[in-house]
């Protein structure tokens, strides 16, 4: 199973691949919005975890594009974000995105949610 | 003796004296007659007896038969007036008795003469005849004379009579004069003085009758009125509202000592002056343009400006009315300068407060738009807040958990012991950011919460599985169920658990034996939670502070997560926000009830955002 993670924390990229390969992932990432989409096409992960706060576009308008583009659509997408607010999780539901992980997350649960996600 | 007496009485003595006068003269005429009828006897015997002579010595010259056949006609006419003649006076009686003898005598002659032819018996005939003219011209002339006397005593009757009624009218006019019509004209003359103004006059002690009555009780009125008019006067005079009457041309005709210490000019110059004199130049209004209404009976009350004397203005609210039956106007002046001076100022400092009250907005405007601008600047630090520091914190705890399980390599007990206390600190510091986030989310009113219906025995449920464990392992009794009802309600479900959670989290941690109770009850409009411990409970002065920011008590506990001091705050903030309550029950030693209300969804499918 592959993951592709899009953050432009590398910090949080290095830990959670190192989580993920831990937990029997092959891990993909990305550190802009336009490279994760394009990662994303060109690797077709089982799953994205996509940052909501990019430097180029933002993690809605990447999840917008990922659901346009015929190879990507079907792949579920899981927000990582400080919003914690249900008003603006509400509005990112809308554009598409299915899951959330508020952040600061920790490893285990990530990886636990990933696993649900993944058998589902 | 009252006037109809007097009157009365006049009138008797009239009768009176007509009925004797009309006697007399009733008898006056009666004798007036009588003498006639005598005198008219006398003048008849001396002309028969003339005759009688006459005829007689024709008869003694032509011895005719005609001339015997008169003598003895003439003869028998005069016997027949002697006889039947009468007399009053004795003298008159003694000389007809003469007349009346020596008619006899001459018959007997007569009677011897014819026979005899005798001049003796001729010349007694004659002497006989003589006697009896002159008895008749005696009677005559003792007949005039009484009847002169007569005459003359009519007269004096006359004279007497015509003097005793001149007297008597006279008297009568006196009477009149002095007991009617002098005190009638006094009276008169008295009410004339009066009706001019001079209350002064009195009739005086008249007589004891009508009119002396008429002017006692003019005098008494007189008395009332000049009462009356003093008691108005004194009134006036003392009334501390300025008066004046002015005419036509606006002259004052009156004026009250009040007006004039409101004028500064004396009572006798303002009475040669006009009321436009006081009115001043600027005066936009002037009393006597309104003359012909308020004459019509139409009252107006000003308020205007007068010039004093000394060229300083007074305030006079001025009420005009009409002097009745006048052509005059009364105008009445109360001062209100004082009042009109309060109301220029109280308008000054209206003024002056609108302009101060104006400055005050603007420097609110002006303050409010800073504590907008504030405002955003706190908020945006506090969605710094949460993203900077949380970000940072994500690799932190993830790099030490990854080292903590053991995936970046073997880990000593010691090791894991240091990466354990890392991790819990790092736990209890984004639990610290995530508290401080909501309250500010809270105070600023920006609470986001998703409203939808839910069923609260889900979350008192949920609650009490989640706490199932801890609660155990403090060997508390974790109740609930039977007091818990399904009820639906409408708020923000995760909220709403977070409450339940902080509640029966901060319960279990303060309490050291005992039980935990958890109850949802359904009340009208909403459903009541409450989560109830055994713990050592909360003094009354700390009650009230609960529920402030940053406030802790109990902090010796040991045990567990330290908490943030923000979770009643930040639960209140909800509750509140859902549109319910909070609030707490507590006994020392005994324990504490924290009680909180969820309304009751009422069916409405809408998403009401609480803000």
């Amino acid at each position: 199973m592959k993951i592709l993670v899009i953050d432009d924390e590398h910090d949080i990229l290095d830990t959670v691949s190192a989580r993920l390969t831990a937990g029997g992932y092959a891990v993909v990432t990305a550190d802009t919005g336009e490279g994760g989409f394009a990662k994303a096409v060109a690797e077709k992960p089982d799953l994205i975890l996509l940052d909501v706060m990019l430097p180029d576009i933002d993690g809605g308008m990447v999840a917008s594009k990922l659901r346009a583009n015929a190879v990507t659509r079907k792949i579920p997408v899981v927000f990582l974000t400080c919003i914690v607010s249900g008003k603006e999780m509400e509005g990112r539901e809308k554009i598409g995105g299915n899951f959330f992980i508020a952040k600061p997350f920790k490893g285990d649960e990530l990886l636990a949610k990933v696993q649900e996600i993944l058998e589902e | 003796m009252n006037l109809q007496k007097k009157v009365f009485i006049t009138a008797i003595s009239f009768l009176l004296i007509s009925g004797i006068f009309a006697f007399i003269s009733l008898y006056i005429v009666s004798e007036v007659n009588e003498t006639t009828t005598e005198l008219d006897s006398a003048v008849a015997i001396a002309v028969k007896s003339v005759s009688l002579d006459h005829l007689f010595i024709n008869y003694y010259i032509d011895r005719s038969e005609k001339t015997r056949q008169a003598w003895l006609k003439n003869y028998q006419d005069l016997s027949r007036i002697i006889s039947l003649a009468k007399f009053d006076q004795q003298e008159e009686r003694d000389l007809l008795k003469s007349a009346a003898g020596s008619c006899a005598r001459i018959g007997q002659l007569y009677q011897v003469f014819s026979l005899s032819q005798d001049r003796a018996h001729a010349l007694a005939v004659v002497e006989e005849s003589r006697k009896i003219i002159v008895s008749a011209f005696k009677l005559r002339q003792s007949n005039a004379r009484y009847m002169i006397t007569l005459h003359k005593n009519s007269m004096m009757f006359v004279i007497l009579a015509v003097v005793i009624v001149v007297v008597i009218l006279a008297g009568n006019l006196f009477l009149i004069i002095f007991r009617i019509v002098r005190p009638v004209i006094e009276l008169s003359k008295g009410v004339e003085l009066v009706g001019s103004g001079d209350l002064d006059y009195r009739a005086g002690n008249l007589a004891d009758d009508e009119i002396g009555n008429l002017a006692r009780v003019f005098d008494a009125m007189t008395d009332n009125l000049q009462k009356s008019a003093l008691r108005h006067r004194t009134i006036l005079r003392s009334v501390v509202d300025g008066f004046c009457i002015v005419d036509v041309e606006g002259r004052f005709s009156e004026v009250s000592k009040s007006l004039s210490s409101m004028t500064g000019y004396t009572e006798q110059e303002l009475l040669t002056m006009r009321l436009r004199d006081l009115e001043g130049h600027q005066s936009r209004t002037s009393v006597m343009a309104c003359f012909k209404d308020v004459l019509a009976g139409d009252p107006v009350c000003y308020e205007l400006q007068y010039q004093r004397k000394d060229g300083t203005v007074v305030d006079l609210e001025t009420s005009v009315q009409n002097l009745q039956d006048e052509e005059k106007l009364v105008i009445f002046f109360h001062d209100i300068t004082v009042r009109k001076k309060n109301e220029r100022e109280l308008s000054d400092y209206r003024l002056h407060l609108e302009a101060m009250v104006k400055e005050r907005t603007q420097a609110l405007e002006e303050a409010n738009k800073e504590l907008v601008r504030l405002s955003q600047v706190k908020s945006d630090f506090v969605s710094m807040v949460s993203h900077e520091l949380r970000t940072p914190l994500t690799p932190i705890r993830e790099a030490m958990s990854l080292m903590y399980d053991g995936i970046a390599g073997e880990v000593s007990e010691k090791q894991r012991h240091f990466l354990d206390i890392g991790l819990r600190n790092i736990d209890r510091l984004s639990r610290l950011i995530n508290d401080l986030l909501d309250i500010s989310r809270i105070e600023a009113g920006r609470l986001d919460l998703v409203f939808e219906p839910f069923d609260i025995a889900e979350i008192v449920k949920s609650a009490a599985a989640t706490f199932a464990l801890l609660a155990e392992k403090k060997g508390l009794n974790l109740s609930f169920g039977e007091c818990v009802v399904s009820a639906l309600v409408h708020g923000d479900k995760d909220k709403t658990a977070e409450v339940f959670a902080n509640l029966l989290g901060n319960a279990i941690k303060f309490t050291e034996k005992g039980s935990i109770t958890l109850c949802a009850k359904e009340k009208p409009g909403f459903v009541e939670c409450s989560v109830a411990d055994t713990g050592k409970g909360i003094s009354p002065q700390n009650l009230d502070r609960l529920f402030q920011k940053f406030e802790q008590f109990n902090r010796s506990v040991a045990d567990g997560e330290k908490g943030t001091g923000l979770g009643l705050a930040i639960s209140k903030g909800i509750i509140e926000a859902q549109g319910g309550r909070i609030w707490v029950q507590s006994i020392m030693d005994k324990g504490s009830v924290f009680f909180f209300t969820i309304p009751l969804y009422n069916g409405e499918g809408d998403k009401k955002e609480a803000v």
